[in-house]
């Protein structure tokens, strides 16, 4: 699974792929305060980022490549919540 | 390996000899546009495929490629053997680089040269540059016309990008790399075409930094639509223009461009007007530093409105302070200095730039005021753009909803008026001056990037082979075990004395035997091939080894369609190219030399499948020049493969037979004789692999016919079962010749061999015992005859004396695996119905 869904942080791995971008919308409706792992996440497809991003998703860990984390930092809030 | 790449290296074999054989096609009738269209479509397909793995001389080809078939198909260059060879040549490539992902994951580096030049060749054909269409070259001098320019009004990129990238630009910029400025506003539908616009974008070459913005403010999520892309791309890239085009080949229409010098504002005539200067007299100046002097301003005002970080902020404000100075010294207005140093102290204190920008507001005008205001406003804020709000002025033109606050922006410049107008319109890709695909050329044209269009719904069922061996192989172990039935019904009469439940054993067994074959020859039809499968590359092969060769040749394929096992038509395919190989070469004369021996000048090969009984026979006929055996049975003797006597006494029919023999290939006899000679034993060894065999008739002047019988399957063999020393063995049924008996008083003895007279013909006999070690002599049966099993080969008959003969059996023939795989004296091994092994014995070792 591309993505894995915990209670409340959602795990994202290496690719993550448009098929997903519908089970994230719905998990990140139901959850009041979702975290975000991205620290294993090598590539989303956008249509998972747009819904990152309009949920003002809280990220809880980034990617360790600096330039993928640079993209993603442009789009996503910064908050860095502890884990 | 990832399952997509292997999917895509499966695809991409099929696509490429999709692309070899319509080529061929193509030779033949240039004009069928349908060919073309097909060409294209699968060109298209792969290139896309390859786009998804990071294969970029593929990649690159396959563009080319593809442009080529496109300028093809719209018949403006038209179809020439030369142009088929270059294709092929770039389809061979791509292969090339397949069988490399294949074995090592990944394609070399050092195929990048090739790949560049395969495709600038293949580019070459591609006469003029196509302006109207999507599929626009990537020559450096009409990238201008490739890519809208994106009007950055007066913000200059490296303004809105952190401090570390800004200098690694301009780090870049003085290496002589050129910046651009590249905002990609992605088809809100593109998800749908199986697009991933961050992946394009993350790719894109020589980028220094990018960002992801939203074109319009989030709506709750109840009612986002995720699959509607509202991203926007935008990046800061060192590279060659012409690079960038190629990357963003597909989606041209939705990328603008800005190329810029980092040490000069991108835009002069949208900086600060001469008139806006309205404080300062600047007409006291020559009028060629007019514009320099507006331009210094401008760039102070920039520098100004960064938010820079606390550290170097004091520097920076006192080096603006300077040049603020020395412009006004420059056009004599002494006044300025103190308002100038007054402004710098209250910066200073305020770590802010504001002071020094009002003051220069005072001088210039604030006009650009306006236009900042605009800057926050709504839409920019949704942008979460990380740093400071100039950046919006760039994404301003861009925004879809009208909006007030851009009136004043329309006020500034004529030049920003144009770019802002062509912004608000809804459709991104409007008709910009600079240039861009107008709307209708655009709906004409190619449509690209729909990759998930291209896929047809099949019937067939692409299933992996190892699951149809295993298949087999437990269908084979089901036979065994249904043969076992019949002992079990054997015992339970002669043990147990219950002859009742032997019949319904027997009768059970009977049932389980029907529907075992009927699944026997389900899975065997399953695993049947056409032959067409081997006979494809003929084409090709044919056409570039007779071009090679200067000879014009036919080539006529039968019976393509007739079927074999999937392993026997595999092992067809190296021994057939041998032969056409070594046909083509020696066997067919020059077009010269055939018509002055009053033959046409173009050869005739053929190809020639069909199927009897079990068998599936294949020859292959040309009307070249045949084998001489005289000259076959000379070298056949020099080369020691016979002796004196043998080259007496042996016929012509036999003589050229010896060109399968193994020795017979030398490169000496290659250039010397002319006929065959190739390293037909390698032929013969892989025929003989599959119980295969062959044979060779040729007729001086005439032409020459290798004909192979090949049995349907290998998966069954039938053998028959000898005894001899109180052990059985199995011998394959299709050498067996025929099972005699031979009386002791017959058997003679010639020096050291055993011989007999069958039929008027002298037979030599060897006991079975002596070629298996065994010391017990054969055993005759009550009259004093012998069991004489007649077996043949290509090298002649034999007679193995044996105990005694059993029945025939099918069996699923085994090779011997690890420490037995050594023993040639034996071809395999099979179960038997009661559980026992049998040995199969390799015939062909006897000789």
């Amino acid at each position: 699974m591309p993505i894995e869904y915990g209670d409340s942080t959602a795990i994202f791995r290496e690719m993550v792929g448009v098929d997903e971008a519908e089970d994230l919308l719905q998990w990140l409706h139901n959850k009041a305060h979702p975290r975000i792992d991205l620290s294993e996440c090598t590539h989303i497809h956008p249509a998972n980022l747009q819904v990152l991003m309009a949920a003002a998703t809280m990220i809880v860990a980034w990617p360790p490549d600096p330039t993928w984390r640079q993209w993603l930092e442009s789009a996503l809030p910064k908050t860095r919540g502890d884990l | 390996m990832n399952p997509l790449l292997k999917e895509f290296l499966a695809e991409s074999r099929d696509a490429l000899e999709s692309i070899g054989i319509i080529l061929m096609r193509m030779e033949k009738t240039p004009d069928d546009a349908q060919l073309v269209e097909e060409l294209f479509r699968i060109v298209h397909t792969l290139k896309g495929s390859s786009g998804l793995f990071q294969f970029p001389e593929m990649t690159r080809v396959l563009h080319a490629g593809e442009d080529l078939m496109s300028v093809l198909r719209q018949r403006e260059i038209s179809f020439t053997q030369l142009l088929a060879d270059q294709l092929l040549d770039a389809m061979d490539f791509v292969a090339l680089l397949c069988d490399e992902v294949e074995s090592c994951g990944q394609v070399a580096a050092t195929h990048s040269e090739q790949s560049v030049l395969l495709a600038e060749r293949l580019r070459s054909w591609i006469v003029k540059p196509l302006t109207d269409s999507a599929t626009n070259t990537d020559r450096p001098t009409a990238s201008e016309s490739v890519f809208a320019l994106d009007d950055l009004g007066e913000v200059h990129p490296l303004d809105s990008v952190p401090e570390a990238i800004r200098s690694l630009a301009e780090g870049r910029a003085k290496e002589g790399v050129q910046l651009h400025w590249v905002r990609y506003v992605p088809d809100s539908e593109c998800f749908f075409h199986g697009e991933d616009p961050l992946h394009l974008a993350r790719q894109t070459p020589g980028i220094l930094y990018g960002r992801i913005l939203a074109r319009e403010p989030w709506p709750n999520l109840v009612s986002l639509d995720a699959f509607r892309c509202v991203l926007e791309y935008q990046m800061l890239v060192a590279t060659d223009l012409s690079l960038l085009v190629e990357h963003f080949r597909y989606v041209t229409e939705q990328v603008r461009v800005t190329s810029f010098d980092p040490f000069f504002p991108c835009r002069p005539s949208n900086d600060l007007g001469i008139s806006e200067i309205h404080a300062w007299q600047v007409n006291r100046i020559p009028r060629h530093e007019q514009n320099a002097f507006c331009a210094i301003l401008s760039a102070q005002r920039r520098a100004l409105r960064v938010e820079s970080e606390p550290k170097g902020c004091e520097g920076r404000l006192r080096a603006i302070a300077l040049v603020l100075q020395h412009c006004a010294k420059a056009i004599g207005d002494e006044s300025a200095k103190p308002k100038i140093q007054q402004a710098l102290d209250a910066a200073l204190v305020l770590q802010s730039g504001k002071p020094l920008l009002d003051l220069l507001h005072e001088w210039v005008g604030d006009q650009d005021l306006t236009s900042e205001e605009s800057e926050s406003s709504p839409e920019s804020s949704v942008s979460p753009a990380p740093d400071d709000s100039s950046v919006s002025g760039i994404l301003e033109p861009l925004l879809d909803s009208p909006d007030d606050t851009k009136s004043p922006v329309l006020s500034i410049s004529d030049t920003q008026v144009e770019s802002t107008i062509s912004g608000l319109d809804s459709s991104f890709p409007s008709d910009h001056p600079e240039g861009t695909f107008s709307k209708s050329t655009r709906e004409e044209g190619p449509k690209f990037g729909r990759r998930a269009d291209d896929h047809l719904v099949s019937k067939t069922l692409k299933v992996d082979q190892e699951k149809i061996d295993r298949l087999m192989n437990l269908i084979g172990e089901m036979v065994v075990a249904k043969n076992a039935l019949p002992y079990l019904a054997k015992r339970a009469e002669d043990h147990f004395g219950v002859r009742e439940l032997s019949r319904e054993i027997k009768a059970q067994h009977a049932s389980i035997n029907r529907i075992a074959e009927e699944m026997q020859d389900a899975i065997m039809q399953v695993r049947m091939m056409p032959v067409s499968v081997a006979f494809q590359r003929f084409p090709r092969l044919v056409r570039d080894v007779s071009r090679q060769l200067g000879k014009n040749v036919n080539l006529i394929l039968e019976g393509e369609e007739t079927e074999a096992d999937k392993n026997i038509v595999e092992s067809l395919s190296d021994p057939l190219i041998h032969m056409v190989r070594n046909s083509l070469d020696h066997g067919f004369e020059t077009p010269e030399i055939r018509r002055a021996l009053g033959k046409p000048p173009t050869g005739t090969l053929t190809i020639r499948a069909s199927q009897e009984a079990d068998h599936v026979l294949i020859e292959i006929q040309d009307d070249g020049k045949g084998i001489d055996p005289s000259l076959v049975k000379r070298k056949a003797f020099e080369k020691g493969i016979i002796d004196q006597a043998q080259l007496e006494r042996i016929s012509d029919r036999e003589a050229i037979h010896l060109v399968f023999a193994a020795g017979f290939s030398t490169a000496e006899t290659v250039s010397d004789l002319s006929g065959r000679g190739v390293g037909m034993d390698v032929v013969r060894n892989a025929v003989e692999k599959v119980h295969g065999t062959l044979a060779l008739e040729s007729v001086v002047g005439k032409g020459t016919l290798v004909r192979i019988t090949l049995p349907l399957s290998m998966a069954v063999t039938k053998v028959m079962i000898i005894e001899t020393d109180g052990q059985i063995f199995g011998i394959p049924m299709d050498v067996v010749w025929e099972t005699v008996r031979v009386a002791r008083d017959d058997i003679h003895q010639v020096q050291h061999q055993q011989a007999t007279i069958l039929r008027g013909k002298v037979l030599a006999l060897k006991p079975l015992n002596g070629f298996l070690n065994l010391d017990a002599p054969p055993k005759p049966n009550q009259d004093d005859q012998f069991a004489v099993l007649v077996v043949r080969s290509e090298n002649g008959s034999l007679g193995l004396i044996v105990d005694n003969f059993r029945e025939t059996l099918d069996v699923i023939q085994k090779p011997l695996g690890s420490v037995l795989t050594g023993l040639n004296s034996y071809s395999g091994s099979a179960l038997m119905g009661n559980g026992s092994v049998l040995m199969i014995l390799n015939v062909r070792e006897m000789f």
